[in-house]
Parts: structure tokens; C-alpha cells; sequence
């Protein structure tokens, strides 16, 4: 009873009419990187006898945070300058391995973060928060303006700092991080 | 860090921009054997990603003919050299943490550089002369070298606000001087309250000494028994002196503050109203606001400090030192050992123990946050059976908040016995020394009782002075956001010779107007065009396509950057901007309406207008029949922002008020968007009226209210496009008629469901 309850649920919130997303399924698309440096995608459409081919495709997680490895949105800039959803991917490790590392290289360069390892320092100074910090690309400092919207929450752990250019720095676990760093870090990010 | 200005000095070509002054010579042997290698190169641009996400320098360079990216790793591509004449734009694309110039070539967009956001102002300006070598245009040197006003040029520092006052380089001494400036108008008040400070000083050390001779001349060595009456009557009068300044001192030291506050809100308002619409944008209003109500109020409790904290407490520690040290010097010597115990364990309650009350305070209005949203969105939850959810949510807020509550009594907790016990151990010290030397001989028995009397007075005055700093850092970094506010130059628009206008007509011409926000990138491009006076006219278009740009440039909120605006025949910057307005008037999609009665709202543009103007206006603008339904009719009084009405009701005496102006010009911005058929409709018949004899121009999102309009301009990304009446823009079948097409499809699918 409570089974047939949930599917008719589901079958009620999925059904909007052939308006919702397209999902892209590995047989049906084959993604690629040309001479030029840009990514392809090749969609085999329903009402066409050769797949559509798009060009200059990039890949956005719809889900950075709560499901990174799943859900990604290929998306290109249609030939009225507006960016256009070509479909999404549900599962990527259903696509060939080629595919993947391409969807892989198209990430990292959408999202570009540095990843704090261990807090050096954090100075209070000119309403401004100084850091001094060590990342996956080496140390660095930045200046982050001391207030709650500057340093957003990244799930349930986790924190992203915006420093004064909007750099993203985060944390993935606050709780990882060594007890002392942990310490100077909670006394300045409170939020 | 990219802080430092970017060069600037005698321009030569190229222009680089980069860490180095030159284009390195491996990056430009790169270019050997390709398009670019010949070329003149007319700007370097250095960013810091490469292809693969890792931090190496990139630089972009453009010449005359090619723009390329070349990366400083040999091993990685070039990306281009592009030919211009093959490309159709430029645009800066923003991901997630950083930012590329693209290049598109037949519509496709190419990465061209990366960098991380640190550089995205630099090449928000290279995009701009990017898009200008493309169209044979000079680059523009100043342009680019440009100092970014968001950091400070001295210093490199991140500036409050873009081109407010650097709070590294600012003199904290001047700051000082400025406030005791202002002081110096309550400098009567200020004197007559330090007197009273010394006095009050002054009688609470006579009480120690006092018992010092009742101890050892009358109680001790009975010498003088005479004098216990005096004595006693010495110490009470003492006390009763005391309470009696503590009273004056009361009074007079809320006097000083709020007089102080007082004067330096109305200042800053009065400076507020002096700013530009231009400067609204550019500045939060939350900022100013906690400007004006809290970092005023920080000043107050400085002044407070300053005069019942700080000054009394230095004054107490002098006069009761100096009398320590008369009574006996090598005893007082041991009251000092616990004073750098006393120091640092204030230092360490500042930094270490008092951030956990912020914790404490986030954490309590978060939970006031998530009560107040579910609170107010109950129907929501209960449609959605999420109470179980919602709870849980509640608990786990209740938690933190507990955590961080116990946190902060736990520390408190343990702190303070510590600290009690290092003042306690002052007077320890003191019994010990003291009493051996009152055994010996050495000192008197009522002079070891002064001792311990004033020790008591001495230590807690040296926790709040060391506390000192943090109230002087919070109190100039109040101060000097205050004093960014007051120090701005008041922005009129108005020209030295700027003429009147008594009255126009209502001819209104738009030459070649150019204009953007960013004034590198413009929003209108060489828009013209002719409103003759008494026509009914129409501007639609997308979003963003500019439309509320151009209405804000007539009204002069902002002025063109090229090109003019000419009121019968007249350039509008000739006028004088607040005579100017007196002929316009302007309803927003949101109407504003204020605290206060129906009838203040309609007159709020002309206070000194009569009741049958008032009724005049209301009926014309057709909301006299609903406000007479009300129940005190037009002396009904309203809630913020029009609290009690709807949307449409809101929308007509926003109108009435327009009206009771009685403009030449009259302009509807999105005026009926978020209003219901039915009150559009009650609108449109009011603005059928209101429009006789008058310039009318009118911003609509619902194309069907053209209809009627006299001519309608389609503006398309900072363009006219097209121009017409409504039958001749249907004939023509292009922007208007598809967006007719569009929102007639929507309205009939609205009707379907």
C-alpha cells in the first residue's frame, strides 16, 4: 500500500508534460575533444537520421556538494550567444572511459578551488581576515572580508571562503582538519 | 597577491599588465613561425591558469591583426594566434572560482586564457580593448592602466567600499582629533564632567586614609580620642559626597553621548540625502544603515567608556599608585608583582575566551531566523507534511545553540575564579609583607589597613585598561566609517551655469546616446530617437535590454557618457536637475508608499497640496472609490510600505501622487507588471485619463497595454530595433511581434489550465 502510494508520487512529480530534463544516455552520446581544443558532443536525437553535433560543450555539476560524481550537465552556447542545456548525464561511469576523462577535464577546468590542508595563521585585522594557509597548490595568504556570507557552508562539514577577488577556498571537513587549526579556525568562522 | 596598481607612467605600446614590466623573452620566442610573429603587439596581459588548472602564467597578447594566449610552460599549446577579422566577439565567461576571455569565431565560443579571480578586473578591461582593436578602433591606454579603485593605490589593500578611504593608511591620530573636534561643542559639559571625575576620585581615596588615623591615632595608640567623632563624620560625609557626584556624574554623561550621536546622525542623513542615485548603487544600504544606527551608537559607548570607564580608572590608578607609594614604597613594590598576571589574563579573555560569545549570538539568531521562516511559512509545512522534518531542524538548532552557550559559560566560568584568585593574591602578598613589617615595627598597623583598602580599588582597574585597546580599535574603525560617509563630496549633477525651468512643453529627443554602469561596458549603444510633446508612447523589450537605463538617464539619475538627451531642443544637463524633475514623474512596478495617512502618500511630491486637488488627483487616477471605502477614507493610515492594500490599490495612489504633480512628462515603469488583470485594467482606464495633454511614456512587460500607444520602441540589447504603432510593428513581423506571439501563447495557455 505504502509502496503503490510512493510510485504513484513519483510517477506524479516525474511526469511534467516532456518538459523536464533530457537525460543523456551513454549509447546514445558520444563526447569528444577535436583538433580545435573543444569538446563535441554528438546527440542521437529522436526524428533524426545522423546524431546532432554540438560544439564548444562544457560540463557543470548540478550537484557539486551533496552528489559530485553524478548529474552533470553538458551544456554549450547556442549560435544566439545564449547558454543551452544540451541534457544531462546521469551516471558517467555508465559512459566509455574516453568520455569520462573528458567530462573529468572539462570540470576541473569549470571549477577551479583551492583546497585548504592546514591554517598557518588567521590575523583580525581592518575588518579584514587575514590568512595565511596551506593548499593543494602550496601555500598561500589571502584577505577575506570578516562576514557570515563570505564563508558559505559546503554540506554538512564542510566551508567555502570567499576571499576580496571571490577565489573560492574550502574546507572540506572543518573536523579534519588538525585540533589547533581547527581551534583558530572556529574562532574566526563561527557561522 | 594582485593588490599592487597596475603600471602606469608614459604609455608606449605594448601595454603590459603583469608582474613584470615586459613581455618575457621566452614568451615571445614562442610566437616564432606563427600569424602573430611580424605583428606590432599592442597589449600583454599576464593570467595565472593554464589549460589543465594548474597555477602557471599565461599571457595574452594582441597584436594588430592575431590576439594568442601563450602559455610560460614550453610544453603546453598556444592557444590562437585568432585573426580578428575571423572572430565575432570577446566576452569574459565566469565558472566557479575563476574566469576566461572567450573568443568566439563563427559563434563558437574558444577559451582563450584562465585566471583565477584574482585577475578578473584586469581583463574585464582587456575584453573591452579586445573588442575595440576587432573594430579598427585605437585602444584606449588609460583604460587599461586604469588603478582599480577597489584597493587602495598606496597600499594595495581591499577598500571598504570602491574608492572609500583605506583603513591601513588612514591616521588613527586624525580620526581622534576629528571626534574631539565635534567633543569640542560640549566642551562645557565635558569639563564639568571631568571635575566631577577628579572629585569623585579624590573622595573614594579619603576613606583608606582616614582609617588609616582612626587605627593608628585614635583606635591604636589612643592618642587622639578626640578625633573618632570627626573621624566617623569625615568618612560618612565622604560617602554621602560620593553617591552625590555619582548622580551629577550620571546625568551629565548621557548628555554628552547622545548629544554627540545626536548631531552626527543628522549629519550623516543630511549627507545621504546629498548623494546620487549612482552612489545607492554602488554601496549597500544594510551598510548604511548600520552606518547610521550602529557604529553611532559604538561612538556613544566610547564616550561612555571614555569618561565613566577609562579616564576614571587611569585617574584611579595614578592618585591610588602615587598613594601607595607615599604611604610606603617598598611595600607597594610587592601590589605590583600581580599586575602582569592581571594583564595577560585580560588579554587572553578578549582574544581567546570573549569570541566564543560571538559563536553564541550567530548561533541565537539563526535559531530567531529558522523560527520566524517556519513560523511564517506553517501553511507550507503542513501542506507538505514536513512538521517531523522541521522539528528535527528546530532540535538541531536548539543544540548548537546549547553547545555554544555552554562553551561560553564553561570558559567564563573557569576564568573568572582564576582571575579573582590573582587579585586575591595582591592582598595576600600584602598581609604577609605588611604584617611582618606592622610586627617589626617597620609600618603601622592603620597603615597596612590603607594598604589593603586601596589595593581592592587598584587591580580592577588595570583588567578594564588593558581591555582599553579593543575599545579604542572598535571605536576608530566606528569613527572612520562614519567619516567615510561625511568626508563624501555631495554629489550634484548640476553644471556652475545650470539654468532654470520654469516650464516645457514635453518634446523629448534622444541623440546617439551611449551609456553603461561600467563605463567600459555599455548597456546603450547610439540609441536615437523622438517623443514629440502630448504622445502616448511605448518602450519594450527583454530584460536587460536597457529600457529602465534610458528612463534614468531622462530623469538624469545618471548622464549619457555620449551623445544627449534634449528636452524642447534644450540638452537636459543644462537644466537644473531638481527643476527639472518638478516636470516629471515616475511610477515604479513596486510602488513605495510610506508610514502615514492615504493622504500624505497622494501629496507626498506637494505637501502644500489642497484637499480637492488631492480628490481630484485620486479620482483620476482611479482609486478614489476604494479609499472611501476605508475607514477613515483618506486620513486612513497605512502600514509600511502600504501594508492593508493590494497590490493594485498600492499601484493607483502611487499614481495619484505622480498626478497631483500635474508633470508635463509622465513615465510608467513596468507600472502594471505585478498587478492582476482586473486592477490593470482599473489602471489603464485611470492612465487613459491622466495621459490627456501630457507626455506619457510607459515601460510595459504586457504588450497588450500598447495597443493605443502612439508609437512603440523595441529596443534589443542596448538597440533600436524597431519603431512603429502597434498595427505597423505587426505588418512588420519582427522582435515585437514575435514577444506578441510569445505572451499570447502564455496567456492562452494560462486560460487552458
Amino acid at each position: 500500500m505504502e509502496k503503490n502510494r510512493e510510485s504513484a508520487v513519483v510517477k506524479k512529480v516525474m511526469d511534467y508534460g516532456g518538459v523536464g530534463i533530457r537525460i543523456l544516455k551513454a549509447d546514445r552520446v558520444k563526447i569528444y575533444r577535436d583538433i580545435d581544443n573543444l569538446l563535441y558532443a554528438e546527440v542521437a536525437e529522436a526524428g533524426l537520421e545522423t546524431p546532432r553535433l554540438y560544439r564548444g560543450v562544457f560540463a557543470v555539476l548540478c550537484f557539486p556538494v551533496s552528489g559530485p560524481d553524478r548529474y552533470i550537465s553538458l551544456r554549450y552556447v547556442n549560435p544566439s550567444g545564449q547558454e543551452e542545456e544540451i541534457g544531462v548525464i546521469r551516471e558517467p561511469i555508465e559512459f566509455p572511459r574516453e568520455d569520462r576523462i573528458q567530462l573529468a577535464k572539462s570540470l576541473a577546468q569549470y571549477y577551479f578551488e583551492f583546497e585548504i590542508e592546514r591554517i598557518v595563521s588567521i590575523e583580525f585585522r581592518y575588518n579584514l581576515l587575514m590568512f595565511d594557509v596551506l593548499t593543494n597548490f602550496g601555500p598561500r595568504q589571502f584577505e577575506m572580508r570578516w562576514r557570515g556570507d563570505r564563508a558559505l557552508s559546503l554540506g554538512e562539514k564542510g566551508k567555502v571562503l570567499l576571499d576580496v577577488y571571490d577565489c573560492r577556498y574550502i574546507v572540506r571537513d572543518v573536523s579534519a582538519l588538525p585540533r589547533e587549526d581547527q581551534a583558530l579556525f572556529n574562532r574566526f568562522i563561527y557561522w | 597577491m594582485n593588490n599592487a596598481p597596475e603600471p602606469a607612467g608614459p604609455v608606449e605600446t605594448p601595454i603590459v599588465l603583469g608582474s613584470v614590466d615586459r613581455i618575457p623573452g621566452l614568451i615571445l620566442q614562442r610566437l616564432q613561425d606563427t600569424a602573430i610573429q611580424d605583428e606590432e603587439i599592442l597589449l600583454a596581459a599576464e593570467a595565472d591558469l593554464d589549460e589543465l588548472g594548474h597555477i602557471e602564467p599565461v599571457w595574452l597578447l594582441a597584436g594588430t591583426k592575431h590576439v594568442v594566449a601563450v602559455p610560460a610552460v614550453p610544453d603546453r599549446p598556444l592557444r590562437g594566434p585568432y585573426a580578428y577579422a575571423v572572430t565575432n566577439d570577446f566576452d569574459l565567461h565566469p565558472s566557479i572560482g575563476s574566469t576566461s576571455v572567450r573568443v568566439f569565431v563563427e559563434k563558437t565560443p574558444f577559451e582563450l586564457v584562465r585566471f583565477t579571480n584574482e585577475f578578473r578586473e584586469r581583463f574585464q578591461r582587456v575584453v573591452v580593448q579586445l573588442k575595440r582593436i576587432r573594430n579598427n578602433e585605437p585602444i584606449q591606454p588609460e583604460a587599461l592602466l586604469k588603478l582599480n579603485e577597489d584597493f587602495c593605490p598606496k597600499c594595495g589593500l581591499i577598500l571598504p567600499r570602491s574608492g572609500a578611504p583605506c583603513r591601513r593608511c588612514v591616521k588613527h591620530g586624525a580620526v581622534f582629533q576629528r571626534m574631539f573636534a565635534i567633543l569640542w561643542h560640549y566642551r562645557w559639559l565635558m569639563l564639568a564632567l571631568f571635575l566631577c571625575m577628579i572629585a569623585g576620585i579624590v573622595l573614594d581615596m579619603l576613606p583608606p586614609y582616614l582609617t588609616r588615623i582612626l587605627v593608628d591615632n585614635v583606635l591604636g595608640s589612643q592618642s587622639h580620642p578626640e578625633w573618632l567623632l570627626w573621624l566617623v563624620a569625615s568618612l560618612a560625609g565622604a560617602a554621602l559626597l560620593r553617591r552625590g557626584i555619582d548622580v551629577i556624574i550620571s546625568q551629565l554623561t548621557p548628555r554628552v553621548g547622545t548629544a554627540m550621536t545626536n548631531d552626527i546622525r543628522k549629519r550623516l542623513f543630511q549627507k545621504l540625502q546629498e548623494m546620487s542615485v549612482a552612489y545607492y548603487d554602488r554601496v549597500q544600504v544594510g551598510s548604511l544603515m548600520s552606518r547610521v544606527i550602529n557604529d553611532v551608537e559604538v561612538m556613544h559607548g566610547f564616550v561612555t567608556q571614555v569618561t565613566q570607564g577609562f579616564l576614571v580608572n587611569l585617574l584611579l590608578i595614578l592618585f591610588i599608585g602615587v598613594m601607595l607609594f607615599y604611604l610606603n614604597a617598598r611595600l607597594a613594590f610587592f601590589v605590583l608583582i600581580p599586575i602582569p598576571f592581571v594583564v595577560i589574563g585580560t588579554l587572553f579573555f578578549w582574544n581567546r575566551i570573549y569570541p566564543n560569545y560571538y559563536k553564541y549570538w550567530e548561533s541565537n539568531s539563526k535559531l530567531g531566523a529558522m523560527l520566524n521562516g517556519v513560523l511564517s511559512g506553517i501553511r507550507l509545512v503542513k501542506v507538505f507534511g514536513q512538521e517531523q522534518r522541521e522539528t528535527s531542524r528546530f532540535n538541531r538548532s536548539v543544540d548548537y545553540l546549547r553547545e555554544a552557550r555552554i562553551r561560553v559559560d564553561t570558559r567564563v566560568g573557569a576564568f573568572s575564579p582564576v582571575m579573582a584568585y590573582f587579585f586575591g593574591l595582591g592582598g595576600l602578598i600584602i598581609w604577609f609583607v605588611g604584617g611582618r613589617d606592622v610586627l617589626s615595627g617597620v609600618i603601622t598597623l592603620g597603615t597596612l589597613m590603607a594598604f589593603l583598602g586601596y589595593i581592592g580599588m587598584f587591580y580592577a582597574p588595570l583588567g578594564s585598561l588593558a581591555m582599553f585597546s579593543n575599545w579604542v580599535t572598535q571605536f576608530a574603525t566606528a569613527s572612520q566609517r562614519i567619516f567615510e560617509i561625511l568626508d563624501m563630496p555631495s554629489e550634484t549633477l548640476d553644471a556652475p551655469d545650470a539654468i532654470d525651468c520654469p516650464d516645457i512643453r514635453g518634446d523629448i529627443e534622444f541623440k546617439d546616446i551611449w551609456f553603461g554602469y561600467d563605463p567600459y561596458n555599455p548597456i546603450l549603444k547610439g540609441i536615437s530617437l523622438k517623443i514629440q510633446a502630448g504622445e502616448k508612447i511605448g518602450i519594450v523589450g527583454r530584460s536587460g535590454s536597457g529600457k529602465t537605463t534610458l528612463i534614468n538617464l531622462l530623469c538624469r539619475f545618471y548622464d549619457v557618457q555620449r551623445g544627449r538627451i534634449l528636452i524642447d531642443g534644450e540638452d537636459i544637463r543644462h537644466f537644473k536637475q531638481t527643476q527639472l524633475l518638478q516636470h516629471l514623474s515616475l511610477v515604479l512596478q513596486e510602488p513605495f508608499l510610506f508610514r502615514g495617512s492615504v493622504r500624505e502618500n497622494i501629496a507626498y511630491g506637494r505637501p502644500e497640496a489642497t484637499f480637492e486637488e488631492i480628490l481630484n488627483a485620486s479620482k483620476a487616477a482611479n482609486c478614489h472609490d476604494f479609499i472611501m471605502k476605508l475607514s477613515e477614507g483618506y486620513d486612513t493610515p497605512l502600514g509600511e510600505r502600504g501594508a492593508g492594500l493590494s497590490g493594485g490599490e498600492k499601484q493607483r495612489i502611487s499614481i495619484a501622487r505622480a498626478l497631483l504633480c500635474n508633470p508635463r512628462i509622465l513615465i510608467l515603469d513596468e507600472a502594471t507588471s505585478s498587478v492582476d488583470t482586473e486592477s490593470e485594467q482599473e489602471i489603464q482606464r485611470a492612465l487613459e485619463v491622466i495621459g490627456r495633454g501630457r507626455t506619457l511614456i510607459s515601460i510595459a512587460h504586457r504588450l497588450s497595454t500598447l495597443k493605443t500607444a502612439d508609437r512603440i520602441y523595441v529596443i534589443d540589447r542596448g538597440q533600436l530595433v524597431e519603431s512603429g504603432n502597434h498595427a505597423e510593428l505587426m505588418g512588420k513581423q519582427g522582435t515585437y511581434y514575435r514577444l506578441v506571439q510569445i505572451q499570447s501563447t502564455l496567456a492562452s495557455l494560462d486560460l487552458k489550465s
